[in-house]
């Protein structure tokens, strides 16, 4: 029988353990890579978006059905990555320790592989050097497609603020992508 | 020259109405600041809305539910640590506040007094104590056998060896 996510949920928040384990298998993909965006690395990744969910399984009795469990879900994840930004208070990662994606790529060429990965090299440290929470934000944006709405309510700010700091941002990064542009624009016309 | 409100319609997803637009197509026209601006935005914004979702490593599920053991007794020990701090703070409290109050209400003459008395009371009981215990200690091995003292003492042995055998279970398995 084919269990819909809303009686999975209601499983859930009735303490079932199996039905939690199936909302983890459907999610872990959007939550990891949020603390992978977050965080720049693979390992921390994984161990904040385990982390995530633990805090999401300890909470989901204070669930509210009418949330999207998806918003609810990033919204504990996002909050997680920032405070462990904050406590390390280290935001430059050295960009050669990043491994290998798993994204899929069905055009192997070492060319294209090689600017894809210098591609995704240079979004990581355009991200990486930003606030937390306007990285955050940026995020649920641009892999989510959250709304202006929906990134206040995760990220426990107002839709004022979320506009101001995305405009902010894209300003930031804009501006530094000129900075670095020339260089990379010649490798992209060579190739 | 001025480049707002060029810059945040440039950088921002607003819609703009036929005018507006007009306007920035004017501006950009005439504005390699704001030329730059728009075509490092556009490429980025493409990057972003092109860079792919990361999955976590095969098995991210079962993981998850094989740490949940050891999350539980994690926060069962978190749990038990934060109700004995709070019992802790708590007592702290009580007692500082009754200090503060005995503090606050006595006069430091009677606080004086009040130690003064104590110490003596306490001198006074234990001479008091020292003069039934000395005499029972006296005529107690008298009235127990011989066989009495080895069966105390072996009892007490054995329960020492239990103590010590229990401890080190209780260790080793932590260890464990």
């Amino acid at each position: 029988m084919v269990i819909n996510e809303a009686q999975r949920l209601h499983q859930a928040q009735m303490g079932s353990e199996d039905a939690f384990a199936s909302l983890v298998e459907t999610y872990q993909t959007p939550v990891y890579n949020l603390c992978h965006r977050m965080l720049g690395d693979a390992q921390e990744a994984e161990d904040a978006a385990q982390e995530s969910f633990w805090r999401a399984y300890q909470a989901i009795k204070r669930y509210d059905p009418q949330r999207p469990f998806i918003t609810w879900l990033l919204s504990i994840a996002a909050h997680y990555c920032i405070d462990q930004q904050r406590k390390r208070r280290l935001p430059t990662i050295d960009l050669e320790l990043f491994p290998e994606e798993s994204a899929p790529d069905s055009s192997p060429s070492p060319e294209k592989m090689l600017a894809r990965t210098e591609e995704e090299r240079m979004l990581r440290k355009l991200l990486v050097e930003l606030n937390p929470q306007d990285r955050a934000a940026l995020i649920m944006r641009y892999w989510y497609d959250f709304s202006d709405q929906e990134i206040a309510q995760s990220l426990s700010l107002t839709v004022s603020a979320v506009k101001s700091r995305l405009h902010r941002t894209r300003q930031l990064l804009a501006v530094r992508w000129q900075a670095v542009q020339p260089d990379y624009l010649l490798k992209e016309e060579a190739a | 020259m001025s480049h707002q409100p060029f810059e945040t319609w440039l950088i921002d997803e607003a819609e703009l109405s036929g005018e507006q637009s007009a306007a920035l197509r004017a501006h950009l026209q005439e504005c390699e600041q704001c030329r730059g601006l728009q075509k490092a935005w556009q490429t980025l914004d493409g990057k972003f809305q092109a860079a792919p979702s990361l999955s976590p490593q095969a098995g991210f599920s079962q993981r998850w539910r094989a740490s949940l053991p050891e999350r539980r007794a994690r926060q069962q020990k978190l749990q038990v640590r934060r109700v004995f701090i709070g019992f802790v703070v708590a007592a702290v409290i009580t007692l500082l506040l009754l200090v503060g109050l005995f503090f606050l209400t006595a006069s430091p003459v009677n606080l004086l007094v009040f130690i003064f008395e104590g110490v003596t009371k306490l001198v006074i009981r234990g001479s008091q104590l020292q003069d039934v215990i000395l005499p029972w200690l006296r005529t107690v091995p008298l009235i127990i056998p011989l066989a009495g003292w080895v069966i105390l003492s072996s009892s007490l042995s054995l329960l020492s060896l239990l103590w010590i055998y229990s401890l080190w279970r209780i260790h080793s398995k932590r260890s464990a």
